[in-house]
This record gives structure tokens, sequence and C-alpha cells, in this order.
């Protein structure tokens, strides 16, 4: 059985074992070789400031687990260490072949390592392995967090993770009394590091011992979706985006021809994916993408608070409606009250006269 | 085939009011059901189409007022509906949510096929409790389900989603599946449906009835607790300018735009 490394001068620290954050090192396989999600870059960065006012010498650990081989290991944890990672624990069985077996063989690790704090990308998988990881070893784990700190607690730190809740109209900031401290959190909201850190770390392989399991799930098939893991969405520097005000087909072909002349990637509110005018895996909000453009621009979009929640953090928010009392105006940096469909097509006049 | 779903009340998040001091005014909420969950209940009738014979079981932990739901699903055409209700379940978060659901279905409702919940609360928004329960009872689990493909023989397949694309897969019965919501419309009960859904019965049940101990339910056996709450801060200036000002606007993008080559070039 691997054993915690003792530090060396520390000797106030009772047990002797320095303390590790947890990062989950969720691997996807689109066509090619497996990459790390973007989450996990984020996560990593955050997890590094919460060592840094947690205890000394906590280490960040990111955990790879994998139901593919990865035959690209050493560029994936060479991308961990420089995402923050101070280690990189690999675990390896062949017996595992869906997020069953991870969650299983995760939490046989953490047994063993008792992390502190294990943070999870609020992804699809994240959002299933998280809470079955949560009920194995018997501890709480707070959902989608948008924010992390670390909080002084009875005398004690511990990790304050903040959400959004009710459909986006409060912030709940949730604190666990038990460890490890688990939360998934939302992709595209934490920043990730400016700056490389390094390019080499510690590595640990583990091997599960869970002996006569079987992977209860058999995956029959994939459909890749066109769109890549990170979806242009997520990277894109300007967002064009139309809600239940423009109306139409018509006027939503307007608004991806405005996007197409300014270099901008396209997206829609709830009310427009209802009303069909745009696919769900473009829908930005509570029950859709969180994006961080430069520049969001919102066509027709009231701006329910379930949408906001989605575009806090664009850096500049135009919001163009022809209600004067819409909530978005509330919001947004720029607020032009006007007939959206109208403004679009002084818009597509301008560049075209413009490009001429 | 024995089928349980799980169904949650919770406040009309569409229609939140607040309190001048930031708090949000919990009177007159309307109080609905999840609509994830309707799915769930829409998904058990489905699969009651093609088995006639199977009984459908609604599970609700909650106050008084949890009983309008399983009504509700009861008048969608569920079979029988189980009301969790005792102060002791009272302030779980979902690790104890789902240790009491799993629970009740362990110890009393005993043998079942499937476990439906819905994938998302509309209120909590935490995507936990399905898998939890799943954990809980040593079932497996499929997660943001479009579509269950077939039930034959103690094998289930279903349609699920993940951000790289849609996965089909299967599993052995029993298991626990997360519905998400799809196109397919939700036909509301009629009157004759809740006259009819009055002869069924909503059973009751407190910690006792489903072998619980007391510090393993509600806020004593929830790891995670608030620390505090607050109204999402809103820090942009509106600027409002005319609806003439197209090349304002245009400006607005470059600018923001341009900073980046900017910083290009510096590197």
């Amino acid at each position: 059985m691997a054993r915690k490394k003792k530090t060396n001068n520390n000797v106030d620290n009772n047990t002797c074992q320095s303390r590790e954050i947890f990062v989950y090192a969720e691997v996807i396989k689109n066509n090619d070789a497996p990459e790390v999600c973007p989450v996990v870059s984020e996560l990593l960065n955050s997890a590094k400031k919460l060592a840094s006012e947690y205890e000394k010498n906590t280490k960040v650990c990111a955990v790879l687990c994998s139901e593919t081989v990865l035959e690209n290991i050493n560029d994936i944890k060479k991308s961990l260490y420089l995402a923050g990672a101070d280690k990189v624990y690999y675990i390896k069985n062949e017996n595992i072949k869906s997020y069953i077996g991870i969650a299983k063989s995760i939490s046989e690790l953490c047994k063993l390592k008792q992390p502190e704090i294990f943070l999870i990308g609020a992804t699809m998988e994240g959002r299933t392995i998280a809470p079955l990881i949560a009920s194995m070893l018997e501890t709480g784990l707070t959902a989608d967090c948008t924010k992390l700190e670390i909080t002084d607690f009875k005398d004690e730190k511990k990790l304050a993770s903040s959400r959004p809740t009710f459909g986006g109209q409060l912030m709940a900031t949730i604190l666990c009394k038990k460890t490890p401290q688990m939360a998934t959190v939302r992709p595209s909201v934490l920043p990730k590091a400016e700056n490389p850190y390094k390019e080499d770390g510690e590595f640990e392989e583990f091997i599960p011992s869970f002996e006569n399991f079987n992977d209860p799930i058999t995956v029959l098939g994939t459909e890749i979706s066109k769109n890549k893991f990170s979806s242009e969405l997520e990277n894109a520097q300007i967002i064009v985006a139309g809600g239940k005000g423009l109306k139409s087909e018509e006027n939503f072909e307007k608004l991806k021809k405005f996007a197409n002349l300014i270099g901008a990637a396209v997206a829609g509110s709830r009310g427009a994916v209802d009303m069909g005018l745009i696919d769900k895996q473009y829908q930005i909000g509570q029950t859709g993408k969180t994006v961080a453009p430069k520049v969001y621009l919102a066509f027709g979009i009231s701006g329910a608070i379930h949408h906001m929640v989605g575009i806090n953090n664009a850096k500049k928010i135009i919001a163009i409606n022809s209600d004067e009392n819409a909530p978005i105006f509330e919001n947004s940096d720029i607020a032009i009250t006007a007939d959206a469909i109208a403004v679009l097509d002084k818009l597509i006049e301008e560049l075209e006269n413009n490009n001429r | 085939m024995k089928i349980v779903v799980c169904v949650k009340q919770v406040p009309d998040t569409n229609d939140v009011k607040w309190s001048k001091e930031n708090n949000i005014i919990r009177e007159g909420l309307i109080n609905i059901i999840n609509p994830y969950d309707e799915y769930a209940i829409k998904t058990a009738l489905d699969i009651k189409k093609i088995s006639p014979d199977s009984e459908i079981i609604l599970l609700s932990m909650g106050p008084n007022c949890a009983e309008d739901v399983l009504e509700y699903g009861l008048a969608m055409g569920a079979d029988s509906a189980i009301h969790l209700c005792d102060k002791k379940f009272s302030g779980a978060d979902t690790a104890a949510t789902s240790k009491t659901l799993a629970a009740a279905i362990k110890n009393y409702i005993k043998d079942f096929d499937i476990i439906i919940t819905g994938q998302f609360a509309i209120d909590g928004d935490t995507a936990q409790t399905g898998p939890s329960i799943a954990c809980h009872l040593d079932l497996p689990v499929f997660t943001y389900v479009k579509k269950v493909l077939d039930i034959d023989d103690g094998e289930i397949s279903v349609k699920y989603e993940r951000e790289n694309g849609i996965k089909v897969a299967k599993t052995c019965t029993p298991c626990v599946i997360c519905m998400l919501k799809n196109t397919e419309e939700i036909k509301n009960p009629k009157i004759d449906d809740y006259i009819k859904a009055q002869q069924k019965e909503i059973k009751i049940l407190n910690i006792d009835d489903i072998e619980m101990q007391t510090e393993e339910a509600g806020i004593k056996g929830s790891p995670t607790f608030v620390q505090k709450a607050f109204r999402p801060e809103i820090t942009r200036m509106c600027k409002k300018i005319n609806d003439n000002s197209i090349k304002e606007i245009l400006s607005h993008i470059r600018e923001e735009n341009g900073k980046k080559e900017e910083n290009k070039q510096q590197c």
C-alpha cells in the first residue's frame, strides 16, 4: 500500500502528512487523441490558490482515470503540470468501462489518500460521478459552484463553495462538515492560469483493488456531435445571441449573417430554443451554457435571471430590446431600447457598405 | 414491472419576489411539480403502455403540501403514491435526501425494477439525488437520459447525453434512470383524471416506517450546510445609447476585440 510522503520540516502537523486537494482530470475522446477537458485547467488553477490559503504543504493533485487507454499519457501529464498540478495520480484498471467504474476506483483512491478538498468539473460526466463518489465516501457535495474560497469557520479552515440557486435568483455559500469537501464547478467561470506553472511534477500510478467488480454499464455506441467538447461558444471572443424578440427563423438568419460579418459565434436564450429558432446546444443560461466572451450582444432577449447567470462573466454586455423595462437592461453595459430586428438590419447594412 | 418515480414539489422559480431586505418571499410562492419529474412520470407511463401489467409508484419527501404534486402525478396516471413526511426529514441536503429516499425504496417498497427521477430539480438544480440513490442501493445509473429505447428480459437500453455526443448504452435491471426533458408534450390531467386519482392511495410514512435512524436524516444527517445566502450583485453600469448609433455599437465591439490584438503584440 502506498503511503503519503512525510513532510520533512513540519513537526507541528500531528499527522505529518502533506494535505492534498484533488482535481478530477476528466479526459474526453473525440475522433482524435484523448485530451483533458478545458474545465480541468480552470480547476487546477483555482485549487492552487486554495492550497496557498489552506495549510502549508498542501498539494494539488490531478486524478486521471479513464475507460479508454491513454496512449498519450505523457502529453496529458505535462498539460496537467502546466495547468497547476503538483502531482498526478493515474488510475488503471481494465474493469473500468464506464463512469461507474471511474467513480468506484476514485473513491478507493480517496479512502487511501484522504484528500481535504475534491473539485470536479460540472460537466455531464462530472455531475454524474461526483454524487456517486460523495455517496461512497459519505461526505457532502455542493453542485455547480461558481466561486470557491477558503474561509475560517470555528477555528478551522474550510472550503466555501458558492452557487446560484432558485434558478439563479439567489447565491448560497455552502460549507461541508466532512472530508473530502467536494464540489462540482461550472465550466468557463473560473480563470485558467495566465502563466503556465511547471513542466514536471510527482507521478503515482494507482491500481484499484476492487475484485469481482463488473462494470454494469455497456456503452453500445456514441454519436459524436459535430461540435467538439470545448464548443465554439466557450472559446468565442464575441457572441451574438437572439431571444424570443427575434420572432422568426428569417430574423434569426439575419442574426447569423451579422455574426458572420463580425466573426462572432451565435447563441440563443431559452425562449429562442423553445421556439425552435436555435438548437439546445447553443442555449445560454442556467440550464444551458455559461460563457465568458469579450462582448456579448443580446438581441431581443428579456434577460430573465436564468439567462443572466450564463453571461455574468462576459466583459461587456450590449443589449438591444424594444421593451425599456426588460430586466436585461439592469445588468448590461450598453442598453439600446429599440426593435432588435431593425437594429440588426442597420448593422448589416453598415457593415456591408463598409466592406464594399 | 414495478416502477418507482421520485418526484419533488418546487417553487415556481419564474415567479420569485423579493423583500426589501433582499430575502425571497416564500409566502404566496406557487408550488409546482418539478418539470423534469413530469418527464420521469411520462417515461414510466410509456413503459406501462408496452407492458400493461406494470405498476407505477410515486415517491416524494416533503412537507404536507407535497401531497399536491403526488395528486397531480396520480392524475397523470401513476397507480399509487408514497409521501415521506416527518419533521425529522426537514432541512435535508442532497446526501440526506437521497439516503431517505433510498431507505424508503429498500425497506418499504422492497422489490422494484426501475427507479426514475428527473435529472434536475429547478429549485436546487443539483442533479445529485438520482445518482446518490443509485449508489446507496448499489444499482447502476444512467444520467441525462433522453429516451428509454428498450426494456426486455431484465435488460434496459437508453439514449443519454454527454457534451461530445449522444450515447446508447445498456444495463441490467434494477437500475436508476435520470430523465432530461424532451420535446414531447406533457398532457395536463383533466378533471376526470383527478376524480379517478382520488380512488388511489397516498401512503404517508414517517422515519420509523422506513427504518431510518434520526441522525441519518434531515438536517442532522446533512454533511453540508448553508453559511450564507445572498442576492447576486449587479455590477454593470447601464449606459443608454440611441438606436441610431450603429457606428457606436460597432465601435464598442471593436474596442473590446481590439484589446486582444494589442495584447498579442505585446507578447
